[in-house]
């Protein structure tokens, strides 16, 4: 119970942390520190919520293959959309 | 309540099974959103200024009041579950219903926000008095996107919040195992997993505040 | 070889209670596995009369038998039916659902209703589907590109919608068996002791359970395309029609695989059975098979090297292709091995294996061939893409299929096939498949595009072979359903083990009581172990 607690006021610190940094002129680091924020955040829903931290070999596994096709997915999509001509993020 | 089925060896065995295959199904419905997330990282490098306009116009405060009652609801399912498994079952029964209460609130505000942006005519494809008023080309794209992913997104606490209400009733009548409550539970968190990545893309990213 | 169960007659899953309510109520895996199996034979040949007439209407330049209209509503048909109604599910959820137990020594797959509810929503998805495809059909092609097919007056929702559904039949089935292979393996049975089969199908619904999804929401939208056009693909709107086709080929190349993955699992059963050898490398093509489905998922971008896509990225997907290439010639490397040496004996179900190899190989080196960026420039969207990805789809899924069917048709039905009608079908299969697909190598090679109804003078004597090859193609498919079926009542009865395999799914009855194993299975011996093991009647070995 007591982690539940713990776990679940740091989620809510880190709400008010991320809602406070957006209020900031953060510029181009703005994506990349909210980003951050969410990813810590979904990690502890799914380590402590979701109980990762005791599961068995199989379920991480999934939990992980989930993770893992979205890093293919952007990843290597990444290389078509940055490095288009036409969209102009490569010097012509 | 029946035994565990005929082809399992055991109860433990099939309560294991059940518990990986929803691990397997979450990670499936993880890929239902990519589609959607990479639409929109690529649409928001063609449009940068676009989107952060229309991020800025999106309302903050209601997204991160949002936020935190989806969070509260699952701090609140997993305490449910907690005492469920520690043979409580009313208070699990008040911290389950709980849950669904604030999935409804969730729901309200979704849907309040979903009336101001058709107020201020911005409707799904560019249509609407908003986007006749001299938008930004690639605002349409972005609230097109915004609509879509939020509304899937509240399909998805629709049908989890329904799925924890039959489960609360369930608790209440005392037919509820705690491996079955848990099936719901990690259900709602990944639905919570997937608005913790919405609202900052949808809410927070808009550059500096005019 | 000791028999591990006694033989009770009447007491096998067909027995017992005969009502079609029983059927359709059932939770037992080997009578959906047959109910699969029966309709996707069915859309075999729905797909395949598509395809003749098809063929048919090219014999002859312009118009011959049907307008450009009904052309191209009849290749979408021909393409929607045999991808996703026919080849997605015939082998996984078909002979998957039967074999998958009895390999792992269970009484069933892990969750018994929700394997009937994937059959359930399998036929919901297909009536929707055909639904659209014969009132007003859409002439987009199994693709659904836009922009086009966010314009097309054809009745492009209801095929879309139909697609979605059959996407969850796919997703529900892959997850009940990835659950099934962790969960329900008999004691004592070790992930490297699973039969190849049952790493094919766990490789197969891995692909079914992440990449599924991400179809679904791209039909998703497209249907809103089509319905409200919200220009989500729409230049105009901000949108890129190309981000459309990253998202389709994320699941539609790794789709490929769950064509091909179940078929290789086929293949490897049949080639240790009828060899009568364990396989060269066990490890080796276990790691292929993980090895095709991560790697499967990073090829995708092969399929757009015309669309505009960044050069740096046709590049990197081209290389990656190739890796997929390698682990198949593992593959077919080890298959071969296993082969040599082998006493083989030689029917039905290994000459079909030996037809997948000889087209699966020209297939796949095909393929290299296509995901080659530079060749790929001339040959993209002409009869040279069609010819090879029909090598590898008719070619492998196909003969695999009909290998599965022949060599379990005992375990299955409990009757033997009539051998030389097997062989014979084979042979003509393998001839006919060659006719027909050979010339569009050559078609495409002079600039035949893929979709045209029409084409000049000169090309007309390819198209003209071509149709007689699948004429040919027809006949056999047709002839090998009606033997079949005469075999379920006219069959000699088939003993528990008439190949006198090793494999698993054979130490229980043939057709296997309701639970599989009466006790529990006997799986001790390995399940490629033929140490010791000559059959009473000794194998018809090659000289
Ligand atoms: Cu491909």
């Amino acid at each position: 119970m007591r982690t539940y607690a713990i776990t679940g006021a740091a989620l809510l610190a880190l709400t008010l942390l991320s809602y406070g940094v957006s209020r900031l002129d953060l510029g181009g680091a703005e994506m990349p520190v909210a980003m951050a924020i969410a990813t810590v955040k979904v990690g502890l829903v799914a380590v402590y919520f979701m109980h990762l931290r005791h599961a068995p070999a199989g379920e991480r596994l999934f939990a992980l293959s989930g993770l893992v096709m979205y890093v293919v997915l952007f990843g290597i999509a990444a290389t078509d959309v940055f490095l288009r001509r036409t969209t102009g993020f490569l010097p012509q | 309540m029946a035994e565990h089925a005929a082809h399992f060896e055991s109860l433990a065995r099939q309560q294991t099974a059940a518990r990986f295959a929803m691990w397997v199904f979450l990670a499936s419905e993880l890929l239902l959103f990519a589609g959607l997330f990479f639409l929109y990282m690529c649409y928001r490098l063609y449009w940068p200024a676009a989107f952060a306009s229309g991020v800025g116009h999106n309302h903050a405060l209601l997204g991160t009041v949002n936020t935190i009652v989806l969070i509260t609801a699952s701090i609140t399912v997993a305490m449910g579950l907690r005492k469920l498994q520690h043979g409580a079952p009313r208070a699990a029964f008040r911290l389950v219903a709980t849950t669904v209460l604030l999935a409804g609130l969730f729901l309200v505000v979704k849907l309040t926000e979903y009336g101001v942006h058709i107020d201020e005519g911005i409707l799904p494809g560019g249509r609407g008095r908003y986007f006749a008023e001299g938008a930004l080309p690639g605002e349409a794209a972005f609230f097109t996107l915004y609509w879509l992913t939020t509304g899937l997104h509240a399909i998805h606490v629709t049908v989890g919040a329904g799925v924890l209400l039959v489960m609360a009733w369930r608790i209440r009548r005392g037919t509820l195992r705690a491996a079955q409550l848990e099936l719901g539970a990690l259900y709602w968190h990944l639905v919570d997993a997937i608005w913790i990545f919405l609202w900052p893309l949808y809410y927070l990213t808009g550059g500096a505040p005019k | 070889m000791t028999p591990t169960t006694e033989r009770h007659a009447g007491e096998s899953y067909l027995g017992g209670e005969r009502t079609l309510r029983s059927w359709l109520t059932t939770r037992d895996h080997k009578r959906i596995g047959l109910m699969f199996l029966i309709a996707t034979s069915l859309f075999l040949f729905v797909g395949g009369l598509f395809a003749l007439l098809l063929r048919l209407e090219l014999l002859a330049p312009r118009e011959t038998l049907m307008g450009p209209m009904t052309y191209n509503r009849m290749f979408t048909a021909h393409g929607v039916v045999m991808v996703w109604l026919f080849m997605i599910p015939a082998i996984p959820s078909g002979f998957g659902n039967f074999l998958l137990p009895l390999m792992i020594g269970a009484n069933d797959v892990a969750f018994p209703r929700l394997n009937l509810a994937s059959f359930y929503i399998y036929v919901a998805g297909a009536v929707v589907a055909l639904f659209g495809l014969f009132m007003g059909g859409a002439d987009t092609g199994w693709t659904f590109y836009v922009p086009y097919s966010a314009q097309t007056a054809t009745a492009v929702v209801p095929v879309l919608i139909g697609v979605f559904i059959l996407g969850w039949s796919s997703i529900v089935t892959g997850v009940n068996f990835i659950a099934t292979v962790h969960t329900m393996r008999a004691k004592g049975l070790q992930w490297m002791q699973m039969p190849l089969f049952v790493w094919a199908i766990y490789g197969t619904s891995v692909i079914q359970v992440l990449a599924t999804p991400v179809l679904g929401l791209v039909l998703l939208l497209i249907g809103m395309e089509h319905l409200f056009d919200w220009g989500i693909f729409d230049p105009r709107r901000g949108g890129d029609p190309v981000i459309f086709q990253h998202l389709f080929w994320f699941y539609s190349h790794p789709a490929v695989y769950i064509m091909v993955l179940p078929a290789m699992g086929v293949i490897s059963e049949v080639v240790c059975a009828f060899s009568r050898k364990n396989p060269l490398s066990y490890q080796a093509i276990v790691i292929a098979t993980v090895g095709i489905t991560f790697f499967g998922f990073l090829a995708w971008g092969h399929h757009m090297f015309t669309a505009g896509m960044s050069t740096f990225a046709a590049g990197s997907f081209g290389i990656l292709s190739m890796v997929v290439a390698i682990f198949s010639a593992i593959k077919v490397f080890t298959w071969t091995g296993t082969l040599y040496q082998g006493s083989i004996s030689l029917k039905a179900p290994l000459l079909y294996v030996l037809a997948f190899l000889f087209l699966f190989v020209f297939g796949g080196m095909t393929g290299v061939a296509v995901a080659t960026m530079s060749l790929d420039v001339h040959w993209h969207d002409t009869y040279f893409v069609v010819a090879h990805f029909h090598f590898i789809m008719v070619g492998g899924t196909l003969t695999a299929f009909l290998a599965a069917v022949h060599y379990w048709f005992p375990k299955v039905t409990g009757r033997n096939y009539p051998e030389t009608w097997g062989v014979a079908m084979a042979v003509l299969v393998f001839i006919g498949f060659n006719v027909t697909f050979v010339p569009q190598f050559l078609l495409g090679n002079l600039g035949m595009p893929r979709r045209y109804y029409d084409y000049p003078e000169s090309m007309q004597w390819l198209h003209v072979i071509s149709t007689g090859g699948s004429w040919l193609l027809g006949i056999a498919l047709l002839t090998t359903v009606l033997y079949l079926a005469w075999s379920l009542r006219h069959g000699a009865v088939a003993t528990d083990n008439p190949w006198h395999s090793a494999g698993f799914e054979w130490r229980t009855a043939s057709p296997p009581p309701p639970y599989n194993f009466p006790g529990s299975p006997a799986l001790h011996r390995g399940a490629y172990d033929y140490t010791g093991q000559e059959p009473p009647e000794g194998p018809a070995a090659l000289p």
